[in-house]
């Protein structure tokens, strides 16, 4: 498998962008000192994984796993369907995320509340 | 040329994920995450996943805003002066490192949306083979998570409930021990 191959890198152009996203996200927990913006980088990271298992999960010409009325058991072999499994965790895991913001949102105000400031470097100083 | 639309999109996506994390206006980064959460789910619905893209719009562009927007306005709405403006060398190695380590896992897997990748393989899945007779419900996914993998789903409920209990916990013990604080 050559690396340069247009058509290796553009076969896998949904991993890429999911590998430059997660990167963008992390960039953003590590480097900005804005609490809220941390948050928004750890949702970037995961919406991003998202996409990866979702790009996983699809085939080429297949359609959505929800057959027809009236399609019998089972499915026709001509039709190619996605692979349902990566839908149902990551409706699972978008459900997590949802929690962790919603508990690091609440930390995040508590913290304003008490040091009257969400910079990281200015809490680690106050504590 | 469906494949130009998807390129667009998934470019858009890094401009707006870029633009989020320049903005010094909190307000502003939360509003673009929800945009950028609506981009998201049509490329999930273009990836023929329509229940993820459905959540995804209802959860990431729809509460999870709401709730960046509550936090923002217990804040404040600015980041503080600060001088991590400029393009930090530590967090970019890091960064640049573990894009490495990721694109090399990537490489070495098979074309995206080709038929004989291991995560797309259709022949021997018993969901799609025996979902509906089992289960008797069209939408297969919707069968793997209240029935093939319900304990799952139990495990994410009690997760909601556990990070109910802990938030209404914050704000009472907040309010209680009141007069130790100030």
């Amino acid at each position: 498998m050559n690396i340069i191959d247009p058509g290796f890198i553009l076969g896998h152009y949904n991993y890429w962008v999911a590998i430059i996203l997660i990167m963008i996200g992390l960039y953003t927990m590590i480097a900005k000192r804005n609490l809220i913006k941390k948050f928004i980088g750890l949702n970037i990271i995961e919406t991003a994984i998202f996409l990866f298992y979702i790009s996983l999960g699809d085939v080429t010409g297949g359609i959505a796993p929800i057959f027809a009325e009236g399609s019998t058991n089972p499915p026709d072999a001509v039709i190619l369907y996605a692979n349902p499994l990566p839908s149902a965790m990551m409706l699972t895991a978008i459900v997590v995320t949802l929690c962790m913001t919603a508990l690091a949102l609440s930390f995040a105000v508590l913290i304003y509340r008490r040091y009257k400031t969400l910079d990281a470097r200015r809490l680690m100083e106050l504590l | 040329m469906i494949w130009i639309l998807n390129g667009a999109l998934l470019l858009t996506l890094i401009v707006l994920a870029l633009w989020a994390l320049k903005s010094r206006d909190l307000l502003v980064s939360a509003m673009i995450l929800s945009l950028y959460s609506f981009l998201m789910a049509i490329i999930y619905a273009q990836l023929n996943s329509p229940d993820i893209a459905l959540t995804e719009a209802a959860v990431g562009a729809g509460i999870t805003t709401v709730l960046f927007i509550l936090a923002i306005q217990k804040t404040r709405r600015t980041e503080e002066e600060t001088d991590d403006d400029q393009l930090q060398i530590g967090p970019l190695c890091v960064v640049l490192t573990i894009g490495a380590v990721l694109a090399l896992a990537v490489a070495g897997m098979p074309a995206f949306g080709s038929p004989d990748s291991p995560g797309a393989t259709v022949t021997g899945n018993l969901y799609l083979e025996e979902g509906q007779a089992t289960t008797g419900v069209a939408n297969i996914v919707t069968a793997i998570i209240a029935y093939y993998r319900s304990f799952d789903t139990l495990g994410e409920i009690t997760v909601i409930f556990a990070v109910g209990i802990a938030i209404i916990g914050l704000y009472l013990k907040k309010q209680e021990g009141f007069d130790d604080d100030e």
